[in-house]
């Protein structure tokens, strides 16, 4: 997939999986994997970003193997701006759909 | 690369975050590649898919608002490297600069001072050996460029200068006389106490000598005087050393020392026939 389109979307998939359930940092980098074929690397950056901006916040739970895992909860304010992406997303997409067919029924 | 390697050069890029910031960060990439290996990939592999680290760097400091080429070394290919403003490493490497420059300066002071201090010691010990010295620096530079200077003022006809030069020379001489008469009386001196000292011990030595041979026969018809016979023994040996000591500490001139001052001498009245040749 072109890497700009993941780049864009990423944040939405990041977004609602958190939305679902808490997760932790590799958790959540199979379960976007699942999704979308994404450089694992990228997801921390993004779930820093995330973090910095109010949209996630983070506890420590004790783990049965290995050390306590950082969990990533989403804000009230998360949960809007995942709204107000998923609308935008949601109407980009059919802007886009609709251009491509009404270019294609005209061919 | 392995996981050591991958965090310790991860941190090098974030320097510009906070502490724990960077502990943060850290700790999620560890542990990720932790969980990766536990499912059975390598280290190698694990890291691997982080991708290239300038990329997964710049992702990180972005999400930060800081611009990744905020650093020493530039992330981004082809970003000029300025020098002196931006991150740490050039703070690091322009601290160091100053202490070499500091040292450097430190160390070419010290060698100065030595040099100075070496210079000094040269000129004191030039004077204290001027008076000895005379003969050589006249034989030396001294004698042409006079015979030459004397010659001038012949040819101008001017002979006021020799008279004062004499005197100089009177003067010099006596001095150097004065000096090595003293030099002369005080060697008497101490060679005569010393001589004087182990002659003493010399005759110690011999009167313990005497004794041990008396103290010997008796010993040998029977009388106890092992004791008084290891103590003449001592005396001898310890009188004796004395002696040898003592003589050791004479001074005397050494056979070139002698050579040298005749050549001296030689070399004066040579100097003098040929000033009054000129003269």
């Amino acid at each position: 997939m072109n890497p700009q389109f993941k780049k864009g979307v990423l944040e939405l998939i990041v977004l609602e999986s958190v939305r679902q359930k808490d997760m932790y940092g590799y958790e959540l980098v199979e379960e976007v994997s699942e999704v979308i074929d994404v450089n694992e690397g990228t997801i921390y950056p993004l779930l820093k970003r995330l973090t910095n901006e109010h949209y996630f916040e983070t506890y420590l739970r004790e783990s049965s193997e290995g050390p306590p895992r950082k969990y990533y909860h989403l804000t009230a304010s998360g949960v809007l701006y995942r709204d107000s992406l998923a609308a935008e997303w949601e109407e980009f997409q059919d802007r886009v759909n609709r251009f491509l067919k009404g270019r294609g029924g005209h061919e | 690369m392995n996981k050591e390697k991958f965090l310790m050069e991860l941190r090098e890029y974030l320097r510009i975050l906070e502490n724990q910031e960077q502990e943060d960060i850290l700790a999620e990439y560890a542990q990720h590649i932790d969980m990766k290996m536990g499912k059975g990939l390598s280290e190698e592999e694990a890291i691997r898919d982080f991708g290239p680290m300038e990329e997964l760097a710049s992702q990180i400091l972005e999400a930060y608002h800081v611009k990744p080429e905020f650093r020493g070394r530039s992330i981004l290919p082809g970003f000029p490297k300025k020098s002196g403003m931006d991150g740490r490493e050039p703070f690091v490497k322009r601290a160091g600069r100053w202490i070499g420059a500091k040292c450097a300066a430190a160390a070419r002071a010290g060698r100065n001072a030595f040099r100075w201090l070496s210079r000094r010691c040269h000129a004191l010990a030039g004077w204290l050996k001027k008076p000895f010295m005379r003969n050589r620096a006249e034989t030396g530079g001294e004698m042409p460029r006079s015979r030459i200077r004397t010659e001038r003022m012949n040819d101008m006809g001017v002979h006021t200068g020799n008279f004062f030069r004499m005197v100089g020379r009177g003067i010099a001489a006596s001095w150097r006389w004065l000096l090595h008469c003293c030099v002369f009386w005080l060697r008497i001196m101490w060679n005569m106490g010393w001589f004087f000292f182990s002659l003493f011990c010399a005759f110690v030595a011999m009167i313990a000598l005497m004794g041990i041979g008396g103290i010997l026969i008796l010993l040998f018809q029977g009388y106890p005087f092992v004791g008084f016979f290891v103590i003449s023994l001592g005396g001898f040996l310890c009188s004796g050393a004395l002696a040898c000591g003592g003589y050791s500490l004479l001074i005397r001139k050494k056979k070139g020392g002698e050579d040298e001052d005749k050549r001296e001498e030689a070399e004066e009245s040579d100097g003098e026939v040929q000033h009054g040749q000129i003269a």
